[in-house]
C-alpha cells in the first residue's frame, strides 16, 4: 500500500485544484478529492496496474463534483451571501480566473480545466467526457474565447 | 485570440494552480484508508446479512441472558454501527434470503436521452413546486428554459438504464431535482422510454431541506440528499441517502449515509432492503455525549479563551466501534492550540467551523473526555467591555458512529 501513499502525495493537490477551478469552493473541492481517493484505495489492487490511475481518480472526482455542484449551487450561493469571508484561501486578485471560469457553461468549463490544469490532450478529454473529438475542440474554442475576453478585459483594467 | 494569447492563458492557469495549491490541506491517506476499511466491512456485513438473519431471533435471547450474568452462551462478535441492523429489530427492510444481487448499472450524470423529453411527474412532498408536477417539458435537461423566474425550475441530474419490471426492456431511472427558491426535493423516477416516455413510478423521494443542513421534522430526520444509486441484477435499485445536506464547510462526515434498496412490485416501488429510518437503535448502541457550557475568560492579547470539555460514553451493552465526535461552531469561535485537538481534523468553512475527532472503540460503560481549547476575538472596537468575563459560545456536538453507518446512532448536546 506504500505506492498508494506515494500516489496520494503526488496527485491529491493537483486533483483538488482542478475540482476547485470547476466548483469555486476549496473546502468542498478537498472533500470531493478525498472521497475520490477513498474510492481509489478501495480498489487499489486493480487500479495500480493501470497505465494512469490518476485518470480514474480524476474522472471520479469530476463526476462527484458535477453531481454535488448541481445540487448544492443554490444553497452554496445562498450561504455565500450570508456569511463573512474569513476562510484562508487564494487572494481575490488570484481568483480572477475562478470568477471567469464560473461564468462558462459547465461543459466548456470542464474541458478547459482538463486541458490547461490536468494537461490532457483533446483525445484524452474526448475519452473522459465520452464525446467526439470535434465536440471537445468546439467547447474548448468557445471556452478559450470567453476566458480570453474576460481576462483580457481585466488586463486592460489593471493597466489603467 | 490576438490580444490574449494561448500562452497567456497557460500562464494564468499555471499561476492559479501554484497559488491555489498552496492552500490545499490533504486530509491524509490514513483517513481515506480508514473510511475505505469501514465501507468494505459494511459491504461484507450487508452481503452476509441474509445468512445472519437466521441467527437474529436467538441473538436477542443471548444478549438478555448475558446481561443477566449467564456466560453459557457467548455474545456474537458484533460491533455497534455497521452490524447493528443484523442484531436488533431496528426499522430495517427485510433482505431477501437469497444470494445478493450484483451491481449491473450505474448512474450517468446529465439528462441523457431524456434531455428534451416531456415527462409526467408527481410528488408526495408538498414542497415540490407546481411547475414540477404534471407534464414537464425539458430542454437540455432543464424546465423551463433559462433565464428562470424566481429560481424555480426542474432539472434532470442523472439517469440510469435498468430493466426494473423484468419484461426484457430497459427502463430509464431519472434523478429529478425540483428547485424551489434556495433548495428543493429530489426524486428517482422510473420512465419507460420511447417517442412519448411514460412514467412507471417514483422509486424514492427526498424531503425538502432548509438550505443549510439537517431537516428535523417531529418524527426524526428524513432523506435530505440522494448521493448515488446503482441498478442490481434482480432489477432493484440501491440508493445512497443521507440525513444531512453537506456543502460549504459542512463535511460529508457529519452526515449519516444509508443504503436503501427499492424494487418494482407491479404497481409501485417498495423498499426491500436497508434501514427505513434515520433513528437511533438504543437496544444495542447507546452513545451519550455531554458538554458543559463553554465559557470564555477575560481577554488576553486580543482573545478570550475557553475550554470545551466533551465527554462521550458508551451506555450500550456492546462495544461501539469507530466512534467519532463531530463539532460545529459558529462564526467567531476559533480552534485554539493544545488540548486534544491532535485527535481531530478541522475544516473551516465560511459560516461555521467544524471538526471530526476520532475516538476509536468504546467498551460498554467506557467514557472518553476530550479537552478542546477554543478562543474568540476580543472585540474592544465594537464596544465589548474587558470587564465582562462570562461570554459563552454555541457549539453543537454530535457523537456516535458515523461513516456509512446503516443505522443512525448519535447523540447531540450543545455547549
Amino acid at each position: 500500500m506504500d505506492d498508494f501513499t506515494d500516489f496520494y502525495a503526488a496527485q491529491f493537490r493537483s486533483v483538488t485544484v482542478q475540482v476547485f477551478a470547476y466548483m469555486g469552493d476549496l473546502p468542498l473541492a478537498q472533500d470531493i478529492a478525498q472521497e475520490a481517493f477513498t474510492r481509489a484505495v478501495m480498489r487499489w489492487e486493480k487500479l495500480r496496474s493501470y497505465d494512469d490511475p490518476a485518470a480514474w481518480v480524476r474522472r471520479v472526482a469530476f463526476n462527484l463534483a458535477a453531481s454535488r455542484w448541481r445540487r448544492s449551487r443554490i444553497a452554496a450561493a445562498y450561504l455565500r451571501q450570508q456569511r463573512a469571508e474569513h476562510v484562508e484561501g487564494p487572494s481575490p486578485d488570484r481568483v480572477a480566473l475562478a470568477r471567469a471560469l464560473a461564468t462558462l457553461p459547465e461543459r466548456h468549463r470542464r474541458v478547459v480545466i482538463l486541458h490547461y490544469l490536468a494537461d490532457l490532450s483533446i483525445a484524452d478529454i474526448a475519452q473522459q467526457e465520452n464525446v467526439p473529438v470535434n465536440t471537445v475542440k468546439s467547447w474548448l474554442h468557445r471556452a478559450r474565447t470567453e476566458l480570453a475576453a474576460q481576462l483580457g478585459d481585466l488586463k486592460e483594467v489593471s493597466r489603467d | 485570440m490576438t490580444e490574449f494569447q494561448d500562452t497567456d492563458l497557460r500562464a494564468v492557469f499555471s499561476d492559479f494552480a501554484d497559488t491555489a495549491g498552496r492552500y490545499v490541506r490533504p486530509p491524509g491517506v490514513e483517513l481515506a484508508q480508514r473510511k475505505a476499511h469501514v465501507r468494505i466491512r459494511n459491504r461484507r456485513v450487508l452481503v452476509s446479512a441474509a445468512a445472519a438473519v437466521a441467527l437474529l431471533v436467538p441473538s436477542g435471547i443471548i444478549v438478555a441472558t448475558q446481561m443477566n450474568g449467564s456466560n453459557s452462551l457467548p455474545l456474537p462478535p458484533a460491533t455497534v454501527g455497521p452490524t447493528t441492523p443484523t442484531v436488533t429489530p431496528s426499522p430495517t427492510a427485510t433482505p431477501s434470503p437469497t444470494d445478493p444481487p450484483e451491481v449491473v448499472a450505474q448512474a450517468v450524470q446529465g439528462p441523457g436521452e431524456l434531455a428534451n423529453a416531456t415527462l409526467t411527474l408527481s410528488w408526495t412532498n408538498p414542497d415540490a413546486a407546481p411547475l414540477c408536477r404534471g407534464p414537464v417539458t425539458f430542454t437540455d435537461g432543464v424546465s423551463p428554459e433559462p433565464p428562470w423566474v424566481d429560481s424555480r425550475s426542474v432539472h434532470i441530474l442523472s439517469t440510469m438504464r435498468l430493466d426494473v419490471d423484468g419484461d426484457g426492456a430497459e427502463e430509464i431511472i431519472a434523478e429529478i431535482f425540483c428547485q424551489t427558491s434556495q433548495a428543493g426535493p429530489l426524486q428517482l423516477v422510473a420512465i419507460r422510454p420511447g417517442a412519448n416516455p411514460t412514467t412507471l413510478g417514483v422509486v424514492v423521494e427526498s424531503a425538502n431541506f432548509d438550505g443549510v443542513g439537517r431537516l428535523d421534522p417531529p418524527d426524526g430526520p428524513g432523506i435530505v440528499t440522494i448521493l448515488d444509486y446503482v441498478g442490481l441484477s434482480d432489477g432493484s435499485i440501491r440508493v445512497e441517502v443521507t440525513d444531512r445536506f453537506t456543502c460549504c464547510g459542512i463535511p460529508v462526515e457529519s452526515a449519516v449515509v444509508q443504503q436503501r434498496t427499492y424494487r418494482w412490485t407491479g404497481s409501485s416501488f417498495a423498499q426491500v432492503a436497508g434501514p427505513t429510518a434515520f433513528v437511533a437503535d438504543r437496544a444495542v448502541a447507546d452513545i451519550q455525549v455531554s458538554v458543559p457550557t463553554l465559557v470564555f475568560g477575560a481577554p488576553v492579547d486580543g482573545f478570550r479563551t475557553g475550554t470545551l470539555t466533551v465527554t462521550v460514553r458508551n451506555d450500550g451493552p456492546q462495544p461501539a466501534a469507530d466512534v467519532s465526535v463531530y463539532l460545529e461552531h459558529d462564526f467567531g469561535i476559533e480552534v485554539a492550540s493544545g488540548g486534544d485537538w491532535g485527535r481531530c481534523t478541522s475544516s473551516q468553512g465560511r459560516v461555521t467551523t467544524s471538526a471530526v475527532c476520532t475516538l476509536g472503540s468504546l467498551a460498554p460503560g467506557q467514557s472518553v473526555t476530550l479537552t478542546l481549547p477554543m478562543r474568540r476575538a476580543f472585540e474592544q472596537e465594537a464596544g465589548e467591555s474587558p470587564a465582562l468575563s462570562d461570554y459563552t459560545g454555541r457549539v453543537e456536538v454530535r457523537a456516535g458512529v458515523f461513516y456509512y453507518t446503516p443505522s443512525a446512532e448519535y447523540a447531540v448536546d450543545v455547549a
